[in-house]
């Protein structure tokens, strides 16, 4: 994917939500690339709600290598929603915590590890654990419009994404 | 809603954010490279954020680089060409 698409696409989606006023946001941020239209490029957005729960999404988009035409690869994403942290950074996002641990967190990352879940107390669940989800492959949206329906209707996340954590 | 930007990055500003890391977890960047990040020792946020500043200064480098090599006249240019070394920099 070119930049230019992904910021396109990212605030045609972002659009897509009606938030209640008591909600505090950070981002969405896209930002600015080195080169024009090149990656590398990072997306990242929090949105802290009312009641004491936040939910966190962060995409970093890789170069590829020229010969493969240049555009950029998503190799690494966050997407955690859980009780608010109230020790935070210097922009507000709430920090990282055992005492506040994630109610779901998709993790891909470059370190080997892949992809996998932190669910219902249970961390770093591996692809090969997880049904009828292909964690690799879920996009910011898919997890926020997942967000909002749980607040919603108070479904488990494994209902309204429709997976199954082998035990 | 509306899409909010940061600064455009650059080589100093990256360092800065990357060496702050690096105090705040009292180790050297090779140390970041090899450390394990499934022990806890340094949040998977912090990793992942870490390991993006550093794909970005490597942006930042080539790019610079990149400039460097358009600002050269035509000769030299041709002459750094059969720079092997320089064409596989170029290439990656």
């Amino acid at each position: 994917m070119k930049f230019t698409e992904y910021d396109h696409w990212f605030l045609e989606q972002a659009e897509g939500f009606i938030w209640d006023a008591s909600c505090e946001h950070i981002g969405p941020y896209v930002t600015p690339t080195v080169t024009p239209d090149r990656p590398p490029w990072k997306a990242e957005w929090t949105v802290l709600f009312g009641d004491g729960f936040y939910f966190r999404v962060v995409e970093n988009w890789y170069r590829r290598s020229a010969n493969l035409g240049g555009r950029g690869v998503r190799k690494a994403f966050s997407f955690h929603y859980g009780p608010t942290n109230p020790v935070r950074d210097d922009e507000g996002t709430p920090l990282y915590s055992d005492d506040y641990q994630a109610i779901i967190r998709i993790d891909l990352d470059t370190d080997g590890r892949s992809a996998h879940l932190h669910y219902d107390g249970d961390d770093h669940i591996p692809q090969m654990r997880v049904q009828n989800l292909r964690i690799s492959e879920v996009d910011p949206f898919r997890f926020i419009r997942a967000v909002v329906e749980h607040r919603s209707n108070h479904q488990s996340f494994d209902k309204i994404m429709g997976f199954t954590v082998i035990r | 809603m509306q899409i909010k930007r940061r600064s455009a990055p650059t080589i100093a500003g990256v360092s800065r954010q990357m060496k702050a890391f690096e105090f705040r977890y009292k180790i050297s960047t090779d140390d970041f490279l090899q450390q394990d990040f499934s022990g806890n020792a340094i949040s998977e946020d912090d990793a992942m954020e870490w390991r993006y500043l550093r794909e970005q200064l490597s942006a930042l480098q080539e790019a610079g680089i990149e400039k460097m090599y358009s600002a050269l006249p035509t000769g030299s240019k041709a002459r750094l060409k059969n720079c092997e070394n320089f064409s596989e920099l170029l290439a990656a």
